[in-house]
């Protein structure tokens, strides 16, 4: 008569709590296993997915002659330096280009405790939208700065970790080393702290770029010879700077004509389109990072079952008096493989539900860090496909690591066992 | 009526060197249903494993062994195994009771593999053996004598036919020892079962109406070519 199922897991069950340690170990062991595999693939798909989606509605970005790449990062992800300026005049071009539906200029240069201060223009935050929405918003009685004025709104991840706020005044620093010691004299008034947008922007601090020109220290060379700022004077436009200019095109068409112009006809800039086969070629750079990760989570699972399969092999010379009793009261060979199986995949299932703990445990971390250093949020509970195949995987692999010593106990010699203990 | 008989038996191990030991040669062994028989043997005369081979559990070299009108040797192992669970209680010298589990938890167990487990028939026959108060207690917890009834409930929960009992009162001192003797008696004539019981005391062997020498059954011939 075989064993019914329920008997079968009450005496795997009963094992497992007498091994308490061993058990114990084991099933963190595959926790982490499957935890690290769910959330190394979980970050990585999150992560693609929101930095390509990092570029708020827009196509592309002109900036000085160079990497595209660097390009990219320095505008649409606030890393790295600026590749260099581009006259004021380009972007007064490009804006009036017909082919051309949005532009908005940004200047580069300074920062306050780290977070990256942008001077643009007002009518990013009032015109820019995307699928009709507004990309930024302002909760609560926020204003957007005036152009004319020292004023600033902030992203959120610089609200959260700067403390600063509506009403909050700063200095910015000159450069973009928060380390450096030149510390501006002028006052930066917060009148507005931004809705999070989940993308790189919540890290930036928004001023007039007008304000970024006039900055003490800030020399303009738009026509090639330096110039500085002088209160109360206008500044000619012919010396002003922008480090980039953000664009969203009327049509894809426009992209290639655009491109053909700056990237190939011209030498004094460089146009990043279309801004998401950059990030895409951006990450398939770095994909061996992702590779190794996953090669990582891999092999921590085939330790894990080594592990398991150590551990249960372990405890097969101290229960082989116990096997030879059960089969003594009639135990077939088949059910104490199936009781060892089943110890194995019920450590395995343990391991999995508690994988998930450990997998929403790494997210959180990874999703702190990516969001406090990129303004990227990751959703630590976001559905992954690794989610569900990777505790089946587990499954197979600890039914597949209890055979070894399933099939030990499988050849245990039950005369000679029970002679030996009564011995 | 019969319920065992063993003809031509034989068991016999590979030594080194090529040959064989031949450890068990049993002509003619019979049964009948509920009666109870004694084998006295001394250690290592061949007897655990002429008990093992009646169990199922052991396969013999030729010969017939049959149990209930089944020869055992025809059938596979898996077979012998349920015939096992179904028809033989078994007790050993050292109990062999699971240290894992109480004295209610060993006996169902052992109902698992035959008929299906049944705590309440356990606890009544763990109540009739004098440990109702001990059924939740480990074997660690309970005396030797203790431990030897629990492994006898456990050996009559299936109600078997048949209850093999290895120098059952080995272990336990002389008057524990004609006390459990007496119990084990008891409950397989109640039962209905028939005894097989192995031992070289006396004592134990002069309580039984039939009692043959386990020396002059066994005609193994030791060391034999292969």
């Amino acid at each position: 008569m075989s064993l019914p199922l329920g008997t079968m897991v009450r005496i795997a069950v009963r094992s497992l709590r007498q091994h308490f340690l061993s058990t114990t170990v084991t099933v963190i062991s595959a926790a982490l296993a499957a935890g690290l595999v769910m959330a190394v693939f979980s970050v990585a798909r999150q992560s693609s997915q929101a930095f390509q989606g990092g570029a708020l509605g827009f196509d592309a970005v002109l900036g000085a002659r160079g990497s595209a790449t660097q390009l990219v990062l320095n505008s649409v992800f606030h890393l790295q330096t600026s590749p260099g300026n581009l006259p004021y005049k380009t972007y007064q071009e490009i804006k009036n280009d017909p082919r051309v539906a949005e532009a908005y200029p940004y200047a580069v240069g300074d920062n306050y405790r780290g977070f990256r201060i942008v001077g643009t223009v007002p009518e990013l935050f009032t015109e820019h939208r995307v699928d009709g929405k507004p990309v930024f918003e302002l909760p609560g009685h926020g204003q957007w700065f005036d152009p004319s004025r020292r004023q600033a709104v902030i992203g959120s991840v610089v609200a959260a970790e700067t403390g600063l706020k509506r009403g909050s005044d700063f200095h910015p620093t000159h450069s973009l080393d928060e380390h450096s010691d030149h510390v501006h004299d002028e006052d930066y008034v917060v009148t507005g702290v931004l809705k999070a947008t989940n993308s790189p922007a919540d890290r930036v601090i928004w001023i007039p770029i007008e304000g970024m020109y006039r900055m003490a220290g800030h020399l303009l060379r738009g026509n090639g010879e330096e110039y500085h700022a002088e209160a109360g004077e206008a500044i000619p436009d012919e010396n002003k700077e922008v480090s980039a200019v953000m664009l969203r095109l009327k049509s894809p068409d426009s992209g290639f004509l655009l491109q053909t112009k700056y990237n190939k006809e011209g030498k004094q800039a460089t146009l990043a389109w279309p801004i998401a086969a950059e990030v895409q070629g951006l990450f398939q750079r770095l994909s061996w990072v992702s590779k190794v990760l996953v090669l990582v989570a891999y092999l921590v699972v085939v330790v894990a079952a080594g592990s398991l399969l150590a551990s249960l092999y372990n405890t097969m010379n101290e229960r082989r008096r116990e096997f030879a009793i059960l089969r003594s009261l009639g135990a077939r060979r088949k059910t104490l493989l199936g009781v060892i199986v089943l110890e194995s995949t019920l450590i395995s299932l343990a391991g999995a539900l508690l994988g998930y703990a450990i997998c929403f445990g790494i997210l959180s971390i990874a999703a702190g860090l990516i969001r406090g250093e990129t303004g990227v949020v990751l959703d630590v509970f976001a559905y992954h496909p690794a989610m569900l195949w990777t505790p089946i995987g587990m499954l197979v692999v600890g039914a597949f690591a209890g055979l070894v010593p399933a099939l030990k106990a499988y050849s245990t010699d039950v005369s000679r066992e029970l002679s030996q203990s009564a011995a | 009526m019969t319920l065992l008989s063993l003809r031509d038996v034989t068991k016999s191990y590979p030594v080194p060197g090529g040959g064989r030991q031949e450890v068990l040669r049993v002509a003619q062994f019979d049964l009948g249903e509920r009666e109870q028989v004694a084998l006295a043997g001394t250690s290592g005369s061949g007897k655990t494993t002429f008990l093992n081979i009646i169990a199922g559990i052991l396969k013999p070299d030729g010969g017939q062994v049959l149990l209930g009108g089944r020869d055992l040797v025809g059938l596979t192992e898996a077979q012998r195994d349920v015939l096992r669970a179904e028809n033989l209680g078994y007790v050993f010298q050292t109990f062999h009771l699971l240290g894992a589990y109480s004295a209610l938890e060993n006996v169902v167990l052992g109902m698992a593999f035959g008929p299906g487990p049944d705590p309440q028939l356990a606890r009544v026959l763990l109540e009739r053996l004098g440990l109702g108060n001990r059924l939740h207690h480990r074997p660690h917890q309970l005396s030797v004598g203790q431990q030897q009834r629990v492994a006898l409930a456990r050996a009559l929960a299936n109600r078997p036919k048949l209850v093999l009992a290895d120098e059952p009162t080995g272990n336990l001192d002389p008057e524990s020892g004609l006390e459990a003797l007496g119990l084990i008696r008891a409950m397989c004539a109640e039962s209905g079962a028939a005894l097989l019981l192995v031992s070289h005391d006396p004592k134990v062997l002069a309580t039984f109406e039939r009692c043959q020498d386990f020396a002059e059954l066994n005609q193994a011939r030791g060391e034999v070519p292969a």
